[in-house]
């Protein structure tokens, strides 16, 4: 690649990117940070990929991991995925339902930036970066019980909290 | 799913309305100048090409050794007879003369009868050439057949020395 083509790259890719670890995050310096490093990590490495499909991909995933590895070295939560899972009733929650009409997206958005940690984490990468339990359970070491029970309680807390606006 | 979810990931794309801090490029371009890429970085070069590196004079002087023993062949009687046919004749004739000499211990008489039905001619092979064949044509088949045939004389006198 030369310097004018991984301009263009980053053009195209940057905002996507940003916004992935942003959501996990919740800190734009590092945000841009890891997003930027995830594009140099593609740039200076000299693999070789199929469809621009896979590149999409392959960067995502990669600043997913690196979002969440930051997100584990920060220590700012006292507890992670499995401990809000161990705090938490061991019953799964009935499930809410949503009264009123379907909320758009940027209540959504404000009202999954008041979940806990942990549920937002899931609930993002599940719902919005559309990752299954098998490849979030290896991105964040956990397990995949863990992780759809964090789902199930982070969507209801999310509803409980939009059913307020 | 319930209807909550099933919005959401119909919707995913529009949650991604954020954009990084103004000079977020010229920050990134900062970092590009100072990260090594492929075509930048020193590769290291492969065996095979190190090995090219190194063995290229040995090689050379193989080749240009194999070549001038081709092209001289110091082992080939006819060598100093050039193209021209009769003077390969007469070097072959010389040749059989001088199997001849090499004389086994015991009774040479088979050892000589063997070598003449090899080596003498009726009709000599050179006269049989078609006129139209080049002077550098003629001479090579002369020389590989009278080659050949003493190769084999040679062969049937060192089993008889044997």
């Amino acid at each position: 690649m030369t310097r004018q083509e991984i301009t263009e790259f980053y053009r195209k890719h940057n905002g996507r990117l940003y916004n992935i670890s942003l959501r996990i995050l919740k800190d734009s310096d590092e945000a841009e940070e890891v997003m930027q490093d995830t594009i140099l990590k593609f740039v200076s490495s000299d693999g070789k990929f199929g469809s621009e499909a896979q590149v999409s991909a392959w960067l995502a995933r990669t600043c997913i991991r690196a979002s969440i590895d930051r997100l584990r070295s920060r220590k700012r939560e006292e507890a992670f995925l499995e401990d809000y899972a161990r705090q938490e009733d061991t019953e799964e929650p009935a499930e809410e339902q949503l009264q009123g009409p379907l909320p758009d997206v940027m209540q959504i958005r404000a009202a999954m930036e008041r979940l806990p940690e942990p549920y937002r984490l899931v609930l993002n990468l599940v719902l919005i970066e559309g990752l299954d339990y098998g490849e979030i359970a290896a991105m964040t070491g956990r397990k995949e019980t863990t992780l759809r029970s964090l789902f199930a309680r982070g969507k209801n807390k999310l509803t409980v909290i939009l059913n307020q606006i | 799913m319930n209807e909550l979810e099933k919005y959401l990931r119909e919707h995913a794309a529009e949650f991604d309305t954020a954009a990084p801090a103004e000079g977020h490029e010229e920050r990134f371009l900062a970092r590009l100048a100072a990260t090594p890429l492929p075509r930048q970085a020193a590769r290291k070069p492969s065996r095979f090409a190190a090995f090219l590196r190194t063995a290229w004079i040995p090689a050379f002087a193989c080749a240009a050794l194999a070549l001038a023993l081709v092209l001289i062949r110091p082992g080939d009687p006819f060598r100093k007879a050039g193209n021209d046919p009769e003077a390969i004749y007469l070097v072959y004739m010389d040749e059989v003369s001088r199997l001849y000499e090499k004389s086994p211990v015991d009774d040479s008489f088979d050892r000589d009868e063997a070598i003449r039905s090899i080596t003498e001619e009726q009709d000599p092979y050179f006269a049989q050439l078609p006129e139209e064949y080049n002077p550098r044509k003629r001479a090579r088949m002369l020389r590989s057949y009278y080659a050949g045939l003493l190769a084999l004389a040679q062969e049937v006198n060192d089993s008889y020395i044997n």
